[in-house]
């Protein structure tokens, strides 16, 4: 059962950084998401999003810091998967990583023959349901290949949703979208917020999207390599005296 | 955290109350007591009353999707009563009036027998075109870097050799030591039968410079470069970098075929004469062991044995051999389609090929050097 309580710290990312053999990508990151909100990354190509969002998941551990889900702390995957958590969770990858030689429905189906016991016939009213949610229900036995980019994201996101996890990740969701498909999409997320609660983190450097579906948002700086404001997107734009914030949300260098 | 309550409402309506929370978890239990209510009570006319749920997510529409199926499959009416606002996109039925057939998990479903040769048909059409118009473009990609030298792309090509070439050593001199020395052993039981031990070296040094060498070095180059090519030019094909390179006015087999077919072409004959040395040294070892051939003895019979134009045969053999192994490779890599998988049957296909290729060309040589034996006389 899911709550929507604004107070609780759904993640809690503790001084973190992250980063690759040769550099540190981020470096002493903190932030709260709260249970039921939608939550945005934002910053400028390169700045390290996807390797916060990695860290974040699992995948990748970070140097220093610790990921908490509520009160555990998040192992990294390649050490100690944590199944509890990682059941709790749907991602969905910047490229939408389907499983190319599975159907639709198949790439669907996956998670839910993986985490529950349902029976054939209640699987795949599930699925159908969950590509219906994304428009997507004609396509069901297409391979991912016979299917458009934005297609693909579509059935990724149906994917990431299949057991209506408690926090749903999203690595650039309207990267590569057109701007109708992508506000569609924005309403699909506001709309699996709204209608069970789910906690959502976006990556996503596009302001109108940020501001159309985020409560809070978080900017990182690829200088300083670390958050340089946190808030609602409104306020980070109005109120920011930062040239940078103001240059971000702006849209231009000045 | 659900409860399910069912009363008769009329002589043929069933009532049926849902409240509580429905989730993942309880889904399978919530599913599994709607259906045995259902199957329990021979009622015509089926209500679900939603009203008193405070928590449903996919997989509990589903699971009332599932039972509004079963009552259509029994003829029996059903009716949802209170439907939650959230849900009401997926489980009116003014919008969605029939449920879904539930095949779509089926997949694609195979072929049949006619089908099967009718695509059988098809695809060897499609290999046949592939493989034509491939050659085509590698005597284009030859003839066009022949023209203008500078066109090729030479800085990638020392680390391919690299690659092809000298990271084989290790296995291939390993490999052609032991064949040596498994030659020689077998011959030995025989020769010694005959007193004929110093045979040995005529045995080892013909078998190991005309066959074994070329054509282990041949099939130790399939396993390494060839498959690695198909999985490498794949990937790319997958990637679109191939399709990257066209628009960016590159010839695909210039930029990757050609060099590669030159690498290998390259780097097979030098890997053969290694391996007839090590073929032969493994043989001389053996010869000392077994039979009391000394070295010296052994390699006066080699010299008298074996002659140039024995290892220039193996050596234009293993010359044609990279040249296929390369090609082939590469082009099991361009006719990759979609996604991992195909990366994976196109990389087992090149090394397939490659082999039924090389024995079908090695039958072709003997032929050829049966009739012409001393062949650089022409
Ligand atoms: N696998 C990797 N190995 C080394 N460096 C990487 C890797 N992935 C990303 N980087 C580097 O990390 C930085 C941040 O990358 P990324 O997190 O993907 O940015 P964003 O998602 O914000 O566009 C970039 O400078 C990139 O060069
Ligand atoms: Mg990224």
């Amino acid at each position: 059962m899911l709550t929507n309580d604004f107070s609780v710290a759904a993640i809690s990312v503790r001084n973190v950084s992250a980063g690759y053999a040769e550099e540190i990508v981020i470096h002493d990151v903190s932030f709260d998401v709260f249970k039921g909100e939608v939550f945005a990354v934002m910053g400028r190509s390169g700045c390290g999003k996807t390797t916060l969002f990695r860290a974040m998941v699992g995948l990748l551990k970070p140097l220093t810091g610790e990921i908490y889900y509520g009160a555990e702390k998040m192992e990294p995957i390649s050490e100690q998967p944590q199944l509890h958590i990682l059941r709790k969770l749907g991602v969905l990858f910047q490229s939408g990583a389907l499983f190319s030689s599975m159907t639709v429905a198949d790439n669907v189906a996956l998670p839910l023959r993986q985490f529950t016991s349902l029976p054939k016939n209640v699987i795949g009213e599930l699925v159908y349901l969950k590509l219906e949610l994304v428009g997507l229900s004609d396509s069901a036995k297409k391979l991912p290949e016979e299917l458009s980019g934005g297609m693909q994201k579509r059935v990724a996101l149906a994917r990431a949703m299949a057991l209506d996890p408690e926090i749903l990740f999203f690595d650039e969701p309207s990267a590569g979208l057109d701007p109708l498909t992508s506000a569609e999409l924005d309403q699909t997320i506001l709309g699996i917020n709204s209608s069970i609660g789910t906690t959502i983190v976006v990556i996503t450097h596009e302001l109108r999207s940020a501001f159309a579906i985020a409560n809070r948002a978080i900017l990182l700086d690829p200088v300083e390599k670390t958050v340089i404001a946190e808030g609602p997107p409104r306020e980070l734009k109005n109120s920011a005296s930062d040239l940078r914030i103001r240059a971000f949300f702006r849209g231009y260098a000045d | 955290m659900f409860q399910i309550q069912y009363k008769q409402k009329s002589f043929d309506e069933l009532l049926i109350h849902i409240a509580g929370s429905v989730s993942v978890e309880d889904a399978v239990s919530v599913n599994n007591e709607l259906l045995e209510i259902l199957e329990s009570q021979p009622l015509k006319n089926v209500q679900l009353d939603l009203g008193g749920l405070s928590y449903l997510d996919g997989a509990g529409m589903a699971v009332i999707r599932n039972f509004a199926r079963s009552c259509n499959k029994l003829r029996n009416s059903i009716t949802l009563l209170n439907i939650p606002s959230s849900a009401k996109r997926f489980l009116d039925r003014d919008q969605f009036p029939i449920y879904n057939d539930n095949s779509i998990l089926e997949g694609i479903e195979d072929p049949g027998f006619v089908e099967q040769i009718g695509e059988g048909m098809v695809n060897l059409k499609q290999n046949t075109y592939d493989i034509i118009s491939f050659l085509g473009g590698i005597v284009d990609a030859f003839s066009s870097g022949l023209r203008s030298p500078g066109s090729v792309k030479w800085e990638g090509f020392l680390r391919l050799f690299e690659k092809a070439g000298v990271d084989a050593v290790p296995i291939v001199v390993i490999l052609s030591l032991l064949m040596g020395a498994i030659l020689a052993f077998q011959a030995a039981i025989q020769l010694r039968k005959f007193g004929a031990n110093i045979f040995v070296a005529d045995l080892v040094s013909l078998s190991i410079c005309l066959e074994m060498g070329p054509l282990l070095t041949a099939l130790i180059i399939s396993g390494r470069s060839g498959a690695g090519y198909a999985a490498h030019v794949g990937s790319m094909q997958v990637a679109e970098e191939i399709d990257a390179l066209r628009v960016l006015g590159i010839d695909p087999f210039l930029y990757l075929v050609a060099p590669r077919i030159l690498a290998v072409a390259l780097a097979a004959p030098c890997l053969t004469i290694l391996a007839d040395i090590m073929g032969v040294i493994g043989g001389c070892l053996v010869a000392g062991f077994s039979l009391d051939v000394t070295p010296t003895a052994y390699f006066n019979q080699v010299k008298k044995v074996l002659e140039i134009s024995d290892v220039l045969k193996g050596l234009i053999k293993s010359l044609v051999f990279g040249v296929q192994i390369a090609s082939i490779g590469c082009l099991r890599g361009f006719q990759v389609r979609g996604g991992a998988e195909s990366v994976g049957s196109a990389t087992t296909s090149a090394v397939v090929t490659c082999i039924f290729v090389l024995t079908v060309t090695n039958a072709l040589f003997a032929v050829l050097f049966y009739y012409f034996p001393r062949i650089w006389s022409f």
